[in-house]
């Protein structure tokens, strides 16, 4: 069975620039994110793992669309989204440089056989060209837009970190909860608060307690809260950035379990967002590991543990202590120094200055994400070639 | 062959006292250290395990009391020497490393000065002797170019960096008893493997005991020797690693150990411990666990159990730790 694509990342670039001196010139950028691709099926759970600096936190923001990507494509139940939340002018170039430009030279050297090796949203995008010119398709993509931007808000929803900062502690949990409720019109005015009460019943908060604020709940229960702002809206899909890494490890199992009956019975879709790859195991269907701004190997989990590639992928999971004081001998891989500094990533693969296993041509040439299994992706020159079994 | 306990820590009870009342942060708490061993302290939030450890050391600050108890080392009971006696103790004999080595280390001094002035103050050697002594110490903790690194301030240094020269300050007055409180929750895992590897190493060149404390179970299983497992300022269990982790006989253990994801095998739901952990300003009454454990009793809600040897070693604050050995054996 073909699964369904809800989101879809194409090549997605975000760079903070560094300013510096009296005029704020721009005298370098930190490259947080640079050139990841991912694919995010429905109804499924994609772990996005990697230590602080990688960049996960940075795509989960940039898909918010929190920030503006510098490049790239994000593309949302089949219809491109990227240019959503540009000004006006600026979308309608972006247009003009991603497709007018493209299915002009195409209809010319093809015309119709085009059809057959785009992809979509490109072969929705082509038809309407074909059949209605260049201006049916800015009319497709850019009417409208204000309407758009709403629906994409409602969409996609985050959880955050830390339960106690991303709470306004001067409204009532009602409030929180209801805000986006009433602000897409989800529900009648006077049934908000039904509403409210039965969001909250379904992530273990008594509804009764809905007229609280945020300091009258512990930090598993405000992490409820949360979650239940998020899913007030009947989202798509919910990204989960480090939303259980606040928690105590008893609250931690609690609201991963809670995450887990919601997706099922809301038919959600999650992008999990960790440092921790033990969690990202638990939750994920499929995991992509990150390695400064780039995605080094993206697998099914059963694929990914079994089978591990990327040396980077070995060394971390090698790295993580096992509750279990029989195993503590094993030998593990330790990496040499630090993360290098996202501003200037050293040349070739990212990660040669830390593998164990690097040779020459790492140093000189990128190894791109390839598929070497169906649904294994892995970047690096020589896959496998670091190994150790848990 | 009977072993004498380097440190003795018995029936330590820590108050705080706040506005808002008094905070039974430690609560008769007792263990044992030995000469060379890892002591691991686990507990969540507000368990206490911090607060142990600061009492050691009496770096309390002017609201927390240490009300009762003893800790004897070496013979002596800490609680009872002077400040001056005090500080001859702490750095020199007893060192501790923090959680966050940025806000530990002082932002205004080089790292070659502060593990200087440690040397300084507790070797009576002079000031290019000392510095000889800190480069070797930097080189020994695994910073690169320590003759470079000794003229840095902290910011100059990364996370990892900044643990190893906090270790090396701790180290360079070659401690008996070195209490790591979270040393490696604030670093990536990668950096984490290192600065644990570099731990047991220098533990063993040392021949100190470590006191680990932490809430990261992982981390027990790989380091400690014998485990604490804390709980409302309480110990609720205590014991050889190998039993806490096979053999718990103290629900919260059994709770915690269940209620993790492992990185080692796949899992089909986590089991998880209902509730929350309890306020310190009002700990429940009779066992402090009872709201949260799937086998409470009317018992356990009025009267608290006495930490009893349930094997050899091996110590429970539970009336009914016979019912886990079942569970273990389904």
């Amino acid at each position: 069975m073909e699964k369904k694509v809800v989101l879809k990342v194409e090549n997605l670039v975000k760079y903070f620039p560094i300013k510096a001196g009296v005029f704020r010139r721009t005298v370098g950028w930190v490259k947080a994110v640079d050139g990841v691709s991912f694919e995010v099926y429905e109804g499924e759970t994609l772990g996005l793992v990697g230590e602080s600096g990688c960049g996960k936190t940075t795509v989960g923001m940039t898909l918010l669309r929190l920030y503006e990507p510098t490049s790239g494509r994000i593309i949302v139940e089949g219809e491109d989204t990227t240019h959503y939340f540009m000004p006006y002018l600026k979308a309608r170039s972006y247009v003009k440089k991603t497709y007018i430009r493209r299915f002009e030279n195409l209809k010319k050297e093809k015309g119709e056989d085009a059809l057959k090796e785009l992809e979509e949203p490109d072969k929705k995008y082509y038809k309407i060209f074909l059949e209605g010119g260049k201006r049916a398709l800015y009319e497709h993509l850019l009417s409208n837009l204000p309407e758009k931007r709403r629906a994409f808000r409602r969409e996609l929803q985050i959880v955050f970190q830390d339960p106690y900062s991303s709470l306004d502690p001067r409204m009532r949990i009602k409030n929180i909860v209801a805000e986006g409720i009433a602000a897409h019109k989800l529900a009648d005015k006077e049934r908000i608060n039904d509403a409210v009460a039965s969001i909250l019943e379904d992530v273990g908060i008594i509804p009764g307690h809905m007229f609280r604020y945020p300091h009258e709940f512990s930090g598993g229960q405000r992490q409820r809260i949360g979650i239940a702002r998020a899913l007030a809206l009947q989202p798509k899909v919910v990204i989960a950035d480090e939303a259980v890494a606040a928690l105590d490890v008893s609250i931690r199992s609690q609201i991963i379990n809670l995450m887990e009956e919601l997706q099922e019975r809301h038919k959600l879709t999650y992008i999990f967002i960790s440092h921790d790859l033990s969690v990202i195991r638990h939750v994920s269907d499929r995991i992509a590991v990150m390695y400064l701004g780039k995605i080094v190997e993206l697998a099914p989990k059963k694929e990914l543990f079994e089978n591990p590639l990327h040396p980077y992928t070995v060394s971390l999971m090698s790295a993580i202590p096992i509750p279990d004081p029989e195993k503590r001998n094993k030998k593990r891989i330790i990496l040499k120094g630090d993360v290098p500094s996202p501003i200037n990533p050293p040349s070739g693969c990212r990660f040669h200055t830390r593998c164990p296993v690097a040779k020459d041509i790492c140093k000189e040439k990128e190894p791109p994400l390839v598929e070497v299994k169906p649904g294994h992706f892995v970047a690096c020159h020589f896959p496998g070639s670091l190994k150790w079994s848990m | 062959m009977e072993k004498q306990p380097i440190l003795r820590v018995e029936n330590l009870k820590t108050y705080f006292y706040t506005e808002d009342g008094v905070v039974k942060a430690v609560d008769g708490v007792t263990f044992d250290l030995y000469e060379g061993e890892t002591l691991g302290i686990v507990g969540e939030s507000g368990s206490g395990k911090s607060v142990t450890s600061l009492s050691i050391m009496r770096l309390l600050d002017e609201k927390g009391k240490i009300v009762d108890g003893k800790i004897i080392f070496k013979g002596k009971n800490l609680l009872e020497l002077s400040e001056a006696e005090m500080r001859k103790i702490r750095g020199n004999e007893i060192a501790m490393i923090f959680q966050e080595p940025m806000v530990a280390l002082n932002p205004v001094y080089t790292i070659g000065d502060q593990i200087m002035e440690a040397i300084m103050l507790h070797q009576n050697v002079g000031e290019s002797k000392a510095r000889e002594i800190a480069i070797d110490l930097l080189r020994k903790v695994g910073i690169p170019e320590p003759e470079k690194r000794v003229d840095q301030y902290p910011h100059q240094l990364s996370g990892g960096m900044r643990q190893r020269a906090m270790i090396a300050m701790a180290l360079s007055c070659r401690p008996s008893i070195l209490i790591a409180d979270e040393p490696t929750t604030a670093l990536d895992v990668t950096i984490q493997a290192q600065i644990l590897d570099l731990m047991k190493e220098l533990q063993k060149e040392y021949g100190m005991a470590l006191i680990m404390i932490t809430h990261d179970m992982g981390v027990i299983a790989e380091m400690a020797d014998r485990v604490v497992v804390m709980y409302a300022g309480r110990v609720v269990e205590y014991g050889e690693v190998h039993e806490i982790f096979k053999k718990p006989r103290h629900p919260y253990t059994y709770g915690l150990l269940s209620s993790i994801p492992r990185l080692d095998v796949e899992q089909e739901k986590l089991k998880s411990i209902p509730g929350t952990v309890p306020d310190p300003l009002s700990f429940p009454s009779g066992c402090k666990f009872h709201p949260r454990c799937e086998f409470a009793q009317e018992r356990c809600k009025n009267e608290e159990p006495e930490l009893v040897e349930v094997e050899p070693g091996h110590f429970s604050r539970c009336f009914f730790w016979e019912k886990l050995k079942e569970l273990e054996v389904k």
